[in-house]
């Protein structure tokens, strides 16, 4: 990883009397669909909306950007079958909002991680989603740098590592960032994201290198060079 | 190890949600080609479709062949010319462009004659627009909004 993920602070806690409605508990949140509540300081989706579940709010202190990032913890992950995400370069705070996100979506079997792009309420996944079993207590997020995206994960404990890099420059501008349609299960805590410096033109060169490296045909270059030598050394 | 270039089609994820979710169909494909040690990258374009890079086994390219929906494009290398192709491949691959939405103008003022036309060319005419999705009143998804720039082929080609 060339650079720190985050480098931006948490932003927002969650801290207050649950069910109190996002937008009540901080003027800094706007309804991206609809409102969120609060319930164990952690966000959480209005109670009984699963079946609607167009809770989304956006963070409207500020436009951050072009390059910025986001990301929380996940405190409980979205039931079977359903996603969650966490937006930057957000655009049109409207039913037909559009920008990119990262999404956690958990499955019956092996939960994925995605980077999407979103056009007026609709996600596309941009290439292939990653497989990556989401425990409580994880935390993901999304950078964005001019026209590439980057998803972090982080285990409990854990360390951020990046999960993969995709193009995109539908949505090049700075925008809002913002969580998108929390069910009434998952719960996402230590909000964080923001503008992060300009990479410069030597660390841009040295980034889309190590995004064009193709990780598992390189590791299997590597065990196969250090197995090699071992092999010799025991059968001699 | 081997690559194709195919095109396929977007699908829903399903159950639906209330942001609908629309992926590449090669995804269904990622763990077999990961196994393989390959990989692929894709450019959506016109017609709710991409073109797709593919470099994995021959075993999983000819399965990925065999989907329906799929069509994996006779040629591999950008320069190469459709000249070789049948006349039948030809008018196939012309079927392709005018099903994502391409006209018939369009089609035959940019390509006259496809057998003194390169492969790559083909690629990147069919890779010059698509359309913005939205999320229809019923909530499905709607391909008609406007016109979008495509990531470019080249990009594709040298990312696999």
């Amino acid at each position: 990883m060339i650079m720190p993920f985050p480098s931006t602070s948490i932003l927002e806690t969650f801290t207050d009397t649950d069910g109190v409605d996002l937008t009540v508990h901080s003027s800094n949140w706007s309804i991206l669909g609809a409102s969120l509540g609060i319930t164990d300081g952690e966000i959480q989706g209005n109670a009984g909306t699963e079946s609607t579940g167009d809770s989304a709010n956006y963070w409207n202190v500020a436009n951050f950007g072009p390059d910025c990032e986001v990301y929380a913890t996940i405190s409980t992950k979205p039931a079977d079958d359903r996603s969650s995400y966490l937006g930057l370069r957000m655009k049109d705070e409207t039913a037909s909002f559009g920008g990119y996100a990262v999404g956690l979506n958990a499955f019956a079997g092996t939960d994925t991680f995605g980077i999407y792009r979103i056009d007026n309420a609709v996600a596309t996944l941009l290439g292939s989603a990653v497989n990556q079993e989401i425990t409580n207590g994880d935390a993901c997020g999304l950078q964005a740098r001019s026209g590439t995206l980057e998803l972090f994960y982080k285990a409990t404990g854990g360390n951020w590592t990046s999960l993969t890099i995709q193009a995109d420059s539908t949505y090049p501008n700075a925008g809002k960032i913002a969580v998108i349609w929390l069910t009434n299960t998952v719960r996402l805590d230590d909000f964080g994201g923001g503008s992060i410096p300009e990479m410069s033109p030597y660390m841009r060169r040295i980034r889309m290198i190590v995004a064009a490296i193709d990780y598992r045909r390189l590791n299997s270059l590597l065990v196969a060079f250090f197995r090699l030598p071992l092999s010799l050394r025991v059968s001699t | 190890m081997p690559i194709g270039w195919f095109i396929c089609p977007y699908k829903e994820r399903l159950p639906r949600q209330f942001i609908p979710v629309r992926y590449c169909a090669m995804d269904d494909f990622t763990q077999q080609i990961l196994t393989d040690g390959g990989r692929w990258s894709e450019t959506e374009i016109l017609g709710d479709r991409a073109i797709v890079k593919v470099r994995a086994s021959l075993a999983t390219l000819d399965m990925i062949a065999a989907a329906p929906t799929f069509r994996r494009i006779p040629r591999d290398a950008l320069d190469d010319s459709l000249s070789a192709l049948t006349q039948e491949q030809r008018n196939a691959i012309k079927n392709e462009i005018l099903d994502a939405g391409y006209t018939p103008i369009e089609v035959n003022t940019q390509f006259p004659d496809l057998a003194i036309v390169r492969f790559g060319d083909v690629l990147r005419f069919m890779a010059t627009r698509r359309l913005k999705p939205r999320r229809a009143a019923d909530g499905s998804i709607a391909i008609d909004g406007g016109v979008q720039a495509c990531k470019s082929i080249n990009d594709i080609d040298k990312e696999i």
